[in-house]
């Protein structure tokens, strides 16, 4: 899977879940004050990640730092280069 | 709004978290109805009787109920301070049995000496083991909903609140990263970093048996919040869970909630501005509210609420919230005392812990077991009634009570009530007593209580029969469970000789439990509180919709009963509930 294709399933995923205009979904744009998500939508988002990619997140610390969009899509990122690693 | 013109709430689910919050929102002056699927309320902790033997299966042992205890406080909240308490040996409440070091490892009551009974049978590990314990125990009261001493134990805005998805202006909260629970190590890491003694380390994890996840994956902290409370106080309720629960069930009739028993939960209504106004019943009743609370399985939420009430997100976050073990249980009954399970209770484990029991390739035979004792002062099963006895009911008026039968000690037999519907120790005895019978097929004699095995178990062993229901299962379903079940017995008496007198009278396997906890993913405390998941919050994405129950806050006699409380701390506010708990504080000082 590229970047970009792991990007657009993780939009795809996020603005089906969250019920988001899948144009909204700019790396700058602010989960809290742009999208109108909060604590409780970023417990879920963790959920819709996992299933979109089969991966488990879990309770990663890195999470709490996700502000923006671009900064889940570097989250989700880093999560299956680490798993390719891993495997290989 | 109620022709009183209290507002209403209601609660859904009749267990002890749903109960809990059904009484204190209606002492608080709301109109609360009670929605219950099944036919009484409490039906995990009422347990049941098989043959004038009954098994408890809610409360087995329960700590903090020292006084001044956590629990205790929340008994006397509850009203609940008349129960009378039956001790476990305070020299031993557990023995942990281990067949493959030849080892059998007692746990007395109290922290001072626990610590010093495991420092004698572990000397090489002093240090560790008096840190451990002062860890737990202070991870145990590091809670504000366990802490006596502090004043303002209730904080609705406390948790999740600004954690996720950080305001772009607070960077520096974002880097602190998470609430400090998050944060947390495994027991299992937490046992690793300080011992090298796989012994050492099943006795300090033994108890995940009792909330049902494994060591790998249980927070520490969340292990403390159910181990801790072992350390002092280590009681059940003369009469069991049955009690606690008739019990609560007056106190939720003299506080005037209306509870619905046998009534199932369709649907919650919803006004334009997504907000509960209704539950719909199942026959076809719609009753008003203007709160509710939710406290049966976690993923059983989503089908009561209306198509895009919430995001498909929260939908699927609950339906994949993983389950915790389930169990293979025997139900015995003995027809003459078990000394291995007087006054305490027993668990079979092997020198690698508990956590194999908890993997689903794991086989029910393979252990750990958990063998439920009886307290201190359980009255002895008496052999040698008259025959006559059997099947009989006394009349009342004629004078005569109960069947005097003088047992080896020299007292005297309480006889069971044809109906099978109470415990022995519900039975008064002695002049102007009431009437009782025994059950026809007693056979002579009178077993008081059952004691029952549990063997881990998990949904995927069933798979095969998922379909089926409880009364109408096919018959190689039948055979699994009986193969299933004898396998256990085998092994339990091959480690526990001394168990042979125990005859099983019923068993079950995790559909057994998925049917009779209305679990559906067969989980025997709710879904887990796990590393790897987030448990659901008492919050939700309606605004005035609220859960409760094990799988909130914390799983066990405890878990439930605060977060029922924790749930009406949302819907009254925190000031009421501090206001309860503050007037209930100087109970047995």
């Amino acid at each position: 899977m590229t970047d970009r294709e792991i990007v657009e399933r993780a939009d795809a995923a996020i603005a089906e879940e969250f019920e988001l205009d899948p144009g909204s979904l700019r790396p700058e744009a602010l989960f809290r004050e742009d999208l109108g998500l909060d604590s409780l939508d970023a417990v879920d988002m963790v959920v819709v990640l996992e299933q979109a990619f089969g991966i488990k997140i879990g309770k990663d610390p890195a999470i709490a730092s996700i502000r923006n969009v671009g900064d889940m899509h570097e989250f989700i990122l880093a999560k299956k280069r680490g798993l390719e690693k891993n495997a290989s | 709004m109620s022709a009183r013109g209290d507002k209403t709430c209601i609660v859904v689910g009749a267990g002890l978290s749903g109960m809990t919050a059904a009484l204190l929102l209606a002492r608080r002056g709301r109109a609360v109805t009670l929605v219950e699927k099944k036919a009484a309320v409490g039906p995990t902790l009422r347990g049941f009787s098989r043959k004038g033997v009954h098994f408890d299966t809610g409360l087995h042992y329960a700590g903090g109920l020292s006084p001044g205890g956590p629990l205790l406080r929340y008994f006397s909240l509850l009203g609940l301070n008349d129960l009378p308490l039956a001790e476990f040996n305070p020299q031993g409440f557990d023995r942990i049995r281990f067949p493959d070091a030849g080892r059998e490892i007692t746990l007395p009551v109290g922290c001072d000496a626990l610590t010093d009974a495991l420092c004698s049978e572990f000397p090489a590990d002093v240090a560790f083991i008096r840190r451990y314990l002062r860890e737990l125990k202070n991870a145990f009261y590091a809670s504000p909903l366990l802490r006596s001493d502090e004043n303002r134990p209730f904080r609705t805005d406390a948790g999740l609140q600004d954690v996720f998805f950080p305001a772009s202006t607070d960077k520096a909260r974002a880097d602190r990263g998470f609430h400090a629970g998050f944060r947390n190590e495994s027991l299992d890491t937490v046992l690793r970093k300080g011992t090298g003694n796989d012994l050492l380390r099943a006795v300090l994890s033994i108890h995940s048996l009792l909330y049902g996840v494994s060591p790998e994956e249980i927070p520490f902290l969340q292990h403390a919040r159910v181990a801790g409370s072992y350390l002092e106080g280590v009681k059940t309720v003369r009469g069991g869970g049955k009690r606690l629960v008739e019990t609560l069930e007056k106190r939720l009739t003299e506080a005037g909630v209306d509870i619905l028993r046998g009534t199932a939960a369709k649907g919650f209504h919803l006004s334009p501005d997504n907000r509960i106004n209704g539950l719909e019943l199942e026959d076809g009743r719609l009753l008003p509210a203007d709160d509710a609370i939710f406290t049966a399985h976690p993923a059983l939420l989503p089908a009561l609420l209306p198509p895009g009430a919430v995001k498909p997100a929260f939908v699927r976050r609950l339906l994949s919230l993983e389950d915790t073990v389930s169990s293979f249980t025997l139900f015995c009954a003995s027809e003459v005392p078990v000394p291995a399970l007087a006054g305490n209770n027993l668990f079979i484990c092997f020198r690698e812990g508990p956590a194999p029991g908890f993997r689903p390739t794991g086989a029910a035979a393979a252990g750990p077991f958990y063998i439920s004792g009886l307290p201190l002062g359980t009255r002895d099963v008496v052999p040698g009634l008259p025959p006559d006895a059997c099947g009989s009911v006394i009349p009342p008026g004629t004078g005569r009570t109960a069947y005097d039968v003088p047992s080896d000690a020299g007292r005297t037999v309480s006889v069971l009530p044809p109906d099978a519907d109470r415990t022995a120790s519900d039975v008064p005895f002695g002049a102007g007593d009431p009437v009782y019978g025994l059950p026809a097929d007693c056979g002579g004699a009178v077993p008081k209580h059952g004691h029952m095995v549990f063997a881990p178990g998990h949904a995927d062993s069933c798979k095969a029969w998922a379909r089926s229901k409880s009364g109408n299962r096919p018959a190689a379903y039948g055979h699994f469970k009986a193969e299933t079940l004898d396998s256990v017995r085998s092994a339990v008496l091959r480690h526990c000789p001394e168990l042979a007198s125990l005859n099983a009278m019923d068993g079950a396997t995790p559909l057994t439990y998925r049917d009779f906890l209305e679990s559906p993913g067969c989980g025997m405390y709710g879904t887990k509180h796990s590393l790897h998941q987030f448990s659901p919050l008492p919050a939700t994405r309606i605004p005035n919709l609220w859960t409760a129950g094990q799988s909130v806050i914390a799983p066990g006699i405890l878990g439930a009963i605060i977060s029922g409380v924790t749930a009406c701390a949302f819907v009254l506010g925190p000031e009421a509930i501090h206001e309860e708990l503050a007037a209930c504080r100087c109970f047995k000082p």
